[in-house]
This record gives C-alpha cells, sequence and structure tokens, in this order.
C-alpha cells in the first residue's frame, strides 16, 4: 500500500521538498520491510533527481548504503558508496566523503576484499585527522586494526589499535568509547592468544571485559578468557569461567549462546576427567543442529571427538572427528578442515596425510598472497605520492618544453643534444664557480665574526677583568661595563642569527627600517607595498634584510644623516631597491662592512652599486 | 599572588636566579624543568591533578642535547601550552630581543609579559609577576616598541600624486577635483587632507611649504 500511495503523490508535487524529507523519515521506520524502505527511498531519490537537488540526492544514496549495509547485500553497499564518495567530492563536502568512505570501506569488510578494505579505512583516517572528527578517527582505527589482523599483519595490527586506545585516553568523555575499547582489547587479546603470550592475552580480555555492561559482549570475553586457561592449562579456571558464562546465556534466554558455553565447558570437563563433558557437548550439539549453524555444528562435533578421545573411545572419536571434517568441507574454510583432519591423523587414520599437506600448502600460499597484495598496494600508494610530487616538480620544464613545438621535435633533435652536452659543461663550470663564490662567502662572513668578537668582546672583557685586578672600578661600574659588553654580544647575534621569513615581509623590513628612528633623523619607504616578493628564493630575502641592516647600522653609527629614503620598484621579477641618505658620505675605499654587503648580493647573483663622496650622502642600488 | 609558577629554563646559573627570585616573594609552590616536553607533561599532570599552575616562566631558546625532544623551542611550547591550557599565564624570559619576534608572541600567543634577560632582568621579572598577576601586560623597557602602534614610514604612489598637485601651487579642495577629473580615485577632500597630514607627520613638518622642501631634497618629487 504504502508503495503505491508514495509513487503517486511524490512526483505530482515536484516542487513540495518538504515531502522528500517526509519520505525519508518514513524510510527509517523499523515496521517497514527493507524492500518496502527500498521502494520509499528510490521514489524519493527519483524526485531529487528531477530536482537537480545534489544534497537530497546524496541523502538518498547514504541511506540507501546503510540498509544495504544491513541486509549484508555487499555489492550494492559498495555501490552506492562509491556514488557517494563521488558526488560528495564534486560537492566538496569533505563530512559526507567521510561518511561515504566508511560505508564503503565496511561494504569492502562484509565482501572480504580486505586490501581494498583497509585503503579505504586509511582514506577514511586521513580524512577523520583532518576534519577532527575523533569518533570516526577511532572508528578507522579500530576497523584498521581488525582488518589487518585478519591478514595476519600482527604486528600492525597491535602498533594500530594501542594508537586507537592513546587515543581514546586523551579525550574527555571516554564513556562514550567504552564500546571501541571492547573491540579493540579483544582484537588485541586475539593477537596475543596468536603468538601464545597467554599471560598477556588474558590481561587484555580481562581490560575488555572490564569496559562492557553488555551481557552478550560479556559473554563473548568469558568464553575467550575461558579459552585462554584451557590452552594454559588452568582447566578449573577455564570451567569456571564457562560456567559463567553459560549462566548468561541462559539469563539471555540466547540459544546460540547456551550452545557455545556449553561446548566450552565439555571441553574444560573432560581435562578435569568429567564424563559429564559428553552430556554437555552433545546438549549444544543438539542446540545448534536445530539451528542449522554449521560453523557450530563444527565445533561440537571437533569437541566431541577430543573428548572421546581423551577417554580413550577410538571408535567414537574417529566417528565424530570424520563428522567434523565432513561439516568443515561444506563450511569451505580452510583452517577447519585443516583442524580436523590433524585431528583425524592423530586418531591413527593414515588416508588423510595427503589432503591435509596439500591443504596446508595452499593455504600458506593464500596468505602470504593476502600480505603481499597489501604491501604491494601500500608501496604503490607511496609511489603515487611521490610521483604527484615529481610531477609538480616537472611543471616548469613542460612549460618550456612545449614551447619548441610538436612538429619540429626531430629536426631540433640533434640541437637538443649538442645543446644538452654544452649545458652540461656550462652548468657544471659554473655550479663549481658558484661554490667557490659561496665558500668565499661562508669564509669572509666567518673571519668577520671572528674579528668581531676579538674586537668587540673579547678585548673589552680582558680589559674590565684588568680593573677588577687592580681593584680600581666599584660594584656598580663593574656592572655597567659588563652590560655594555653583554648588549654588544648581542648585537653580534642578532646580525648573524636567524631570521624567521613569512608572507608579509613588505612589513618585515619596515619594521627593520623603522627601528632605527631617532628623534635626530626621518626615515621613509616607498612603494614598498606594491613588491611582489614570491619570485625572491627565502635565501634571497634573509641577505636582503641583513643587507639593509648593514647599511642602516652603518649609518646610524657613522653617518649623521638627518633624511634617509629607501625605495622599492618592481619590473616584472626584477626587484630594485634604491637606498639614499643625506650624511657626511664615505669615500668609499677600504670599507669591509661594504665589500661584505656586496658579497652577499653578488652571491645570490644581484648587483649593488654604491655612490658616495664625502659631505654628498650615501647611496646604493640593489638590483634582486 | 600565584600560588603556583613553572619555569622553563636550561642555564642551571638562570634557573637559580628565578628560583632566589621566586622563593624571595615567597611563592607557595615552584617548579623548574630544563626541557620543552617536560614543561609540558608537568603542566599536564597539574590538571590532571586538579592543581594546575598558573603562570609559566620560559626561556625561548633550548640548547639541544642527546634527547630527543617534541618541542625544542621556547615558541613551540607556548603554542602547544597556550592551546591545551589557555588559562595560564605566561612570561616570557629571554635574551631575544628582536621586535618582530616579540610582537609575534603577544599577537599570536597572547603572551602575557616578556622581560629580556640583561642587568635589569631579575628586577624586571619580580614587577612582570606582580603586573601580570592583575591580568595586565608587561613588557621590558628596551623592547617596548614591540607593542607600540607605530605609524607607516612608507609613502606611496598616490601620496607622490599629491606631493606632485603641491608642489604646483594647488590647494587641496583643487587636487580634489583634479583627481576626480582625472578619475583617480580616494578623491575626496577628506582624504587628500588625510594623506596630506600623514605625510607632514612621517616627515616631521609643520606645513605644506616645508613637506614640500623635504621632499625635493629626499628626491620624492
Amino acid at each position: 500500500m504504502l508503495i503505491t500511495s508514495c509513487y503517486s503523490p511524490c512526483l505530482a508535487q515536484e516542487n513540495n521538498r518538504d515531502d522528500v524529507y517526509a519520505i525519508f523519515k518514513k524510510s527509517y521506520r523499523k515496521k517497514l520491510s527493507i524492500n518496502k524502505q527500498h521502494a520509499l527511498l528510490n521514489c524519493a531519490l527519483e524526485h531529487a533527481k528531477q530536482a537537480n537537488d545534489i544534497p537530497k540526492i546524496l541523502k538518498a544514496y547514504d541511506i540507501k548504503t546503510f540498509l544495504f549495509s544491513f541486509k549484508e547485500e555487499k555489492d550494492s553497499t559498495i555501490f552506492y558508496a562509491k556514488k557517494s564518495i563521488e558526488l560528495s567530492t564534486i560537492e566538496k563536502d569533505s563530512i559526507k566523503l567521510l561518511y561515504a568512505y566508511n560505508r564503503l570501506a565496511n561494504g569492502y569488510r562484509f565482501a572480504e576484499k580486505m586490501d581494498a578494505a583497509l585503503n579505504a579505512y586509511e582514506i577514511q583516517l586521513e580524512l577523520s585527522q583532518k576534519l577532527a572528527n575523533t569518533n570516526m578517527q577511532v572508528n578507522a582505527y579500530n576497523c584498521i586494526s581488525l582488518v589487518k589482523r585478519k591478514m595476519g599483519l600482527s604486528f600492525e595490527s597491535e602498533n594500530i589499535a594501542t594508537k586507537a586506545i592513546a587515543l581514546i585516553d586523551k579525550q574527555k568523555n571516554k564513556e562514550y568509547y567504552n564500546s571501541y575499547l571492547t573491540a579493540l582489547y579483544n582484537g588485541l587479546g586475539i593477537i596475543y592468544k596468536e603468538r601464545k603470550e597467554y599471560d598477556q592475552a588474558l590481561a587484555y580480555y580481562k581490560n575488555g571485559l572490564s569496559f562492557t555492561d553488555d551481557p552478550s559482549e560479556q559473554n563473548i570475553f568469558l568464553n575467550n578468557i575461558g579459552n585462554i586457561y584451557l590452552k594454559s592449562g588452568s582447566y578449573e579456571k577455564a570451567k569456571y569461567n564457562f560456567q559463567l558464562a553459560l549462566d548468561n546465556a541462559y539469563k539471555l534466554n540466547n540459544e546460540k549462546q547456551v550452545a557455545r558455553a556449553l561446548c566450552n565447558l565439555g571441553g574444560a570437563k573432560y581435562n578435569l576427567n568429567d564424563t559429564l563433558a559428553i552430556d554437555n557437548i552433545a546438549k549444544s550439539l543438539e542446540i545448534r543442529s536445530s539451528l542449522d549453524y554449521k560453523a557450530g555444528m563444527y565445533s561440537s562435533y571437533h569437541q566431541m571427538a577430543k573428548a572421546y578421545k581423551y577417554f580413550k573411545n577410538n571408535n567414537k572419536a574417529l566417528e565424530y572427528a570424520g563428522k567434523a571434517y565432513e561439516t568443515a568441507k561444506v563450511l569451505n574454510t580452510g583452517e577447519e578442515q585443516l583442524e580436523s583432519l590433524k585431528l583425524l591423523i592423530d586418531l591413527g587414520s593414515s588416508n588423510y596425510i595427503q589432503p591435509y599437506i596439500v591443504l596446508r600448502d595452499s593455504m600458506e600460499m593464500l596468505e602470504s598472497g593476502a600480505t603481499y597484495k597489501y604491501m604491494s598496494l601500500k608501496y604503490n600508494y607511496q609511489k603515487e605520492h611521490q610521483i604527484a610530487q615529481e610531477n609538480e616538480l616537472k611543471y616548469l620544464g613542460s612549460e618550456v618544453s612545449r614551447k619548441f613545438g610538436e612538429n619540429k621535435r626531430v629536426a631540433w633533435k640533434w640541437g637538443l643534444f649538442i645543446l644538452g652536452i654544452l649545458s652540461v659543461i656550462i652548468g657544471g663550470s659554473a655550479y663549481i664557480t658558484y661554490r667557490k663564490k659561496r665558500l668565499a662567502e661562508v669564509y669572509a662572513t666567518e673571519t668577520r665574526i671572528a674579528k668581531q668578537v676579538h674586537d668587540e668582546i673579547a678585548n673589552d672583557i680582558y680589559y674590565t677583568m684588568n680593573k677588577i685586578q687592580h681593584q680600581r672600578i666599584d660594584e656598580e661600574t663593574t656592572l655597567h661595563t659588563l652590560d655594555d659588553i653583554y648588549q654588544r654580544s648581542r648585537d653580534i647575534s642578532k646580525k648573524n642569527g636567524s631570521l624567521e621569513i613569512d608572507e608579509n615581509f613588505s612589513k618585515t623590513l619596515e619594521d627593520l627600517l623603522k627601528s632605527y628612528k631617532t628623534n635626530n633623523n626621518i626615515i621613509i619607504t616607498t612603494g614598498i607595498n606594491s613588491i611582489n616578493w614570491s619570485y625572491i628564493e627565502k635565501q634571497g630575502c634573509i641577505t636582503l634584510y641583513r643587507v639593509l641592516q648593514e647599511l642602516m647600522t652603518n649609518m646610524s653609527k657613522h653617518s649623521k644623516a638627518k633624511l634617509v629614503k629607501v625605495s622599492f620598484t618592481q619590473n616584472k621579477r626584477k626587484i630594485y631597491i634604491e637606498y639614499w641618505d643625506n650624511g657626511i658620505g664615505t669615500n668609499l675605499k677600504n670599507k669591509s662592512g661594504l665589500s661584505y654587503v656586496e658579497n652577499r648580493i653578488k652571491t645570490l647573483g644581484g648587483k649593488i652599486i654604491f655612490d658616495s663622496e664625502i659631505n654628498k650622502g650615501f647611496k646604493a642600488n640593489i638590483i634582486l | 599572588m600565584y600560588q603556583k609558577i613553572l619555569v622553563a629554563e636550561d642555564l642551571k646559573s638562570i634557573n637559580e636566579g628565578v628560583q632566589h627570585l621566586l622563593e624571595e616573594i615567597e611563592i607557595p609552590v615552584i617548579s623548574s624543568v630544563q626541557y620543552c616536553d617536560d614543561a609540558l607533561l608537568k603542566l599536564k599532570k597539574a590538571v590532571i591533578d586538579n592543581e594546575p599552575y598558573e603562570l609559566l616562566i620560559t626561556d625561548l631558546s633550548f640548547k639541544k642535547d642527546h634527547r630527543n625532544e617534541k618541542y625544542s623551542s621556547g615558541e613551540e611550547l607556548i603554542a602547544v601550552v597556550k592551546d591545551q591550557f589557555p588559562d595560564i599565564h605566561i612570561i616570557v624570559y629571554s635574551v631575544d630581543d628582536r621586535i618582530q619576534k616579540i610582537k609575534k608572541l603577544f599577537e599570536k600567543f597572547d603572551i602575557n609579559g616578556f622581560v629580556c634577560k640583561g642587568r635589569n632582568g631579575i628586577q624586571d621579572l619580580k614587577d612582570a609577576i606582580f603586573i601580570t598577576y592583575k591580568n595586565k601586560v608587561f613588557i621590558s623597557s628596551q623592547v617596548s616598541q614591540a607593542l607600540r602602534k607605530t605609524s607607516s614610514i612608507n609613502i606611496d604612489d598616490y601620496d607622490i600624486i599629491l606631493l606632485n598637485y603641491l608642489a604646483q601651487g594647488h590647494i587641496q579642495d583643487e587636487i580634489s577635483q583634479l583627481l576626480k577629473n582625472q578619475k583617480i580615485s580616494p578623491n575626496s577632500l577628506s582624504t587628500v587632507e588625510k594623506r596630506i597630514n600623514k605625510m607632514k607627520s612621517i616627515l616631521e613638518v609643520q606645513n605644506t611649504v616645508h613637506l614640500i622642501a623635504i621632499a625635493k631634497d629626499m628626491g620624492l618629487i
């Protein structure tokens, strides 16, 4: 009825947008069968598509994915999740994209496409980190840990799980993540159980148990804990835990869980020489058979066989082991087949040796194959990243080569070849010259600093020491002198210290120039705000800063200038800086400070020209 | 007064000096660390114990050694502390007196005080502790220009157009009209007036004649 009543009004009132939301709401109703929900959604989707209402199309995809995932219709889940991803990417809606990847990953996981699932979860993780969505981040960690465990990457899985736990630990509302903690600790317990480190596994299971109040989940832990005790030979403790699980299961009235606890309990009991074990296992088998729960039936058969083997009833043991093997074949799960075959061989049935070996080999291949596939995928991903970065670098190169044109390519070949050789030679020698220059500059800077330390610091400290030794100065004067030396050593380090260049380099320069303002001078800049510094490398900016610093320091120390102007102009990529002051000027000969400035600019491939005469001010033109 | 203060400083002698000062002014709980990471740990622990620190005194530069530190500079430490514990007061106690840097610390991280190490460093630090406790900002006098809102010293192309008109003998009303004719904007009388006043203040002159004279001297026109 609902389907028919939906179609007509929904398509008739195209402009009534609220209708679509009403349908969405309806589609969530639990009472409706899934088919009806889908019918409703299809109708809403149709409507949204006609109206080209993208948010609503997305919403419809989202709910569809969600519903399919419940029904475990993996292909449909994946299909709609992909559609959602497509649309959210176009819409640039990061939050929707995040959830879509989560659904996609879940779809892949249910479909047992573990490598694809892993990739999707990793994207989910990345997005959730960007969006600071802790819930989805923990979810991603949890799922990645699970998938990696299933792929046999137990160390990676452990690593991720501990990351997730650390993340949860940082949250204020920890209780909110209890269900994740339960799952994570359970996973860690399984990992350690597989590594046969039973104490550690036990600790994790117990930890996990403390985070859940749900009796069903508690039962999972009780059974797992019992199994660990069973493996480590503490049969009484195992029995106790299985008994607790059984009581719980009865309370819940959950037949599957009752059967599981009974089967496990039987396992503990036969090890304690208690013949009641057979009854327990038989009961579990009965329940599982009535439910036609094949995986459970297999466990019961297997347990029964082991119990009979313990009680030295070889015929019965062989009978049940055979049934277990048959069930395992129906289940088509490698591990169970292997396990039952092993038991059959142990019981002395040599017919099964051949299939056992074949199966074991093929399983090993499969397992390493899955790991390998993932590893290569991971490697490829990193490689792609690298390639993308390289491509960016190549961009400039391609710009140039495009100008040569497609048709003339053959004719150009030889030319290019020769050009190549030439450029290698020229480039090489230019590089060597550059290196030499660079070294020379480094050397010059070092000697300059050394000299400065000697002249300005060491000498004065020596002088002060002398004075103190001969008691010629009082405490106040000593302090004063020392402070003076301290200030000067600060100046040296400031001049040569690191410099932070940010986006607003114009402002940085202006502040530098401004700091030389006193009551006796006027400093102005022109054109500084219209300069685009992005053409100049960071090193260039630093050099320019240091050079202007040097010029301004000279100005304030020696020039007695009243007016200072620093003008900036730009022509395409070239920047012209003119420094001008009306101070006493200099004769430009033997100026070590200036040669330092000259060196620095030249190393950058820039030019600097000084112009000054005594009493006629000072000028410097810099081209970068 | 502050009840709980943390000092992050890797030089032992300076650390002792600060400790001495804090004991002198009777701060009940004083802790000191030599690494940024340790500082962060202490702050976190204190918050968990519900006895948070009220003031952090930190250096900017920390010497690198064998320890592999997550936060290796005072600036990084300040960034993460301000992010995680926005209530704590921070006084930077450093030899670094670069105006730009200090400006950034105040503007970006909203620090409460900056004290220069130097002859008056300890006295300044003492003042800083009392002043920041009252939720006011402290800055050592030698770098106080970092907080001063100084006007620009830049004269741009538009200003030079105005200077040229002035040099040709036009008064402000006429300049506004001329700009309108040339379709140069802004061209309102008030803008013209404001800009000319700005130039007068940059070039420290009283009247237009003096302004033109200096502009000529400086080669602006």
